[in-house]
């Protein structure tokens, strides 16, 4: 089937980037099967439509983002984090030990600090690009880092001085001068 | 790169390769066919009920057409009847047109008793015969092949009596012995009766009393005449003379063991019950129908008693009806047959559901 078959190069070709996406959003392998799945089955029911979008990864990672948010926003906070982080009695030097607490700590934002952080930091998009993809404002997407910043170091403080600093950088300001 | 960039790839690192494609596809392609046969479902239940709805708002088609058997293979049917209150079924379907309503004519020939009618049943004079049960059980003990097409009528205590003259020195059943006693019939349920009393009073039916067989519309003038000294009484006759101070009551029948028993059913021969099913099916049915009537109207009965009997609106009116039960009571015909074995009046254990056309 000729339909398949362009389904089907898409998948191979963006799958692993979007399911990494996926497992970062949602912080469980499960979870992001199943965001993604879900994403794909939408995609696969509108293919035919789907000929006419220049950015079909775009419009993949768009559609999860928005499936994503409003998914947890539905289910409400399924996760229960645990109450307190764990005591530390370790050298906070180690960088193994320091991506676990930074896992921990991402899993304590709201959904969309997450996503704000994943797609502006991992994926090192604009703010425009990142309000783009969430559907939202650019000021949105701004004071939404800055929380998602502000209350990163407040869990994991050991994390400050590798944090980017909330009100940087410069890049961003000058794309917005630019219209 | 930043640090958080690199710390944020490596995490996605964790995930495993996993080809999605198929999955996907294989989801969607279920989804399809659920939908697919959701809406099989719904274009199925739409046009059913579209098709109720339409066969609702048809004209309804006439009742009579919804019946199977085809018209009666015999529609001018002569049935015996004996004149007292347990026919009054058979003149109740008629004054309500229900034989004409099943295509059947009925005449009705008037018999002195139901032994006396069995010889007419099997040469064909008649048809369809009222009978007590015990005749019939007897009957066939005797040979006959005759079988309970209908019940009739369920005796109730006072719709019989034994009498006498109001002149009469008899005073209870005791005072019978020796004594001429009349019967419609000289087997059968009015012996039984007559048995059951003398026997709680130490007499039997064989030594102590004398059995002379007359018609109950006869009876009132055989006391009179001094012909019998008491006699075996049926309603309406029992009121009748009350009325017109010529009788007086010794013991109401059936009592005792005998007590709410069926009394009177529709008899016919194997033969023209195995010739004339349709006949049959509807003769039962427009019966069934009277005696519904009377069941939901007792006045209906008493209505028809003066045609047949002789007897006046006035008396017919205080008669002691019994009930008319549509559905034979099977334990209850058993006892019958128990009982009149016991009373040696039938030689062999009876099986009754042997007597019964089947489904009645």
């Amino acid at each position: 089937m000729d339909r398949d078959a362009g389904f089907r190069a898409f998948v191979d070709a963006h799958q692993r980037p979007l399911l990494r996406l996926a497992y970062l959003l949602t912080g469980e392998v499960h979870l992001a099967e199943d965001l993604l799945q879900n994403v794909l089955v939408r995609m696969i029911g509108r293919w035919p439509k789907l000929r006419h979008v220049d950015n079909l990864d775009a419009y993949a990672r768009r559609s999860m983002v928005n499936q994503y948010i409003s998914w947890r926003r539905r289910r409400g906070s399924a996760e229960v984090p645990s109450a307190e982080p764990p005591e530390r009695a370790y050298a906070c030097e180690d960088s193994a030990v320091l991506r676990v607490v930074l896992q921990q700590a991402l899993m304590r934002l709201t959904p969309k600090q997450r996503t704000v952080l994943v797609l502006r930091f991992y994926e090192d998009r604009t703010e425009r690009d990142v309000a783009d993809l969430m559907g939202c404002s650019i000021g949105t997407v701004k004071s939404q880092t800055h929380h998602a910043l502000a209350r990163l170091r407040a869990l994991a403080p050991e994390l400050a001085p590798r944090l980017p600093e909330p009100d940087e950088p410069a890049r961003e300001r000058k794309e917005e001068a630019r219209p | 790169m930043t640090w958080l960039a690199e710390q944020l790839s490596r995490i996605a690192d964790d995930v495993p390769e996993r080809d999605l494609a198929a999955a996907a596809l294989e989801v969607h392609q279920r989804r399809r066919r659920t939908f697919m046969a959701l809406a099989a479902a719904t274009v199925v239940v739409v046009t059913v009920l579209a098709g109720t709805v339409g066969i609702r708002a048809l004209p309804a088609r006439p009742e009579a057409a919804a019946r199977p058997s085809g018209p009666p293979e015999q529609s001018v049917i002569r049935v015996g009847v004996v004149p007292s209150v347990e026919s009054a079924p058979v003149y109740v379907a008629l004054a309500n047109g229900d034989f004409a309503a099943e295509g059947l004519t009925v005449k009705p020939m008037l018999i002195t008793g139901p032994a006396a009618a069995v010889p007419l049943l099997e040469s064909g004079a008649l048809d369809l015969v009222q009978t007590d049960y015990l005749t019939l059980f007897q009957a066939n003990e005797a040979g006959k092949k005759l079988k309970i097409v209908s019940g009739m009528h369920q005796a109730a205590r006072g719709s019989a009596a034994i009498v006498v003259n109001t002149q009469s020195k008899i005073n209870a059943v005791r005072d019978l012995k020796g004594k001429r006693v009349a019967v419609p019939n000289l087997v059968g349920l009015g012996p039984l009766a007559l048995a059951s009393a003398l026997k709680r009073d130490g007499l039997t039916l064989r030594e102590d009393v004398l059995m002379v067989e007359k018609p109950y519309p006869e009876m009132l003038k055989a006391l009179h005449a001094g012909q019998v000294d008491a006699a075996l009484l049926a309603e309406p006759f029992v009121t009748m003379g009350r009325e017109t101070g010529h009788i007086r009551i010794v013991q109401e029948v059936p009592a005792g063991d005998l007590a709410g028993l069926h009394a009177a059913g529709m008899s016919a021969t194997e033969r023209w019950i195995r010739r004339n099913p349709r006949t049959l099916a509807a003769f039962h049915r427009a019966l069934a129908k009277a005696q519904r009537r009377i069941g939901h109207d007792p006045q209906q009965a008493r209505t028809v008693l003066p045609g047949y009997t002789k007897v006046s609106a006035t008396v017919a009116e205080r008669v002691t009806l019994g009930s008319y039960p549509t559905k034979l009571d099977l334990r209850k015909l058993q006892r019958l047959a128990d009982l009149s074995r016991s009373h040696k009046m039938l030689r062999r254990p009876v099986d009754v559901t042997d007597a019964l056309v089947k489904g009645r």
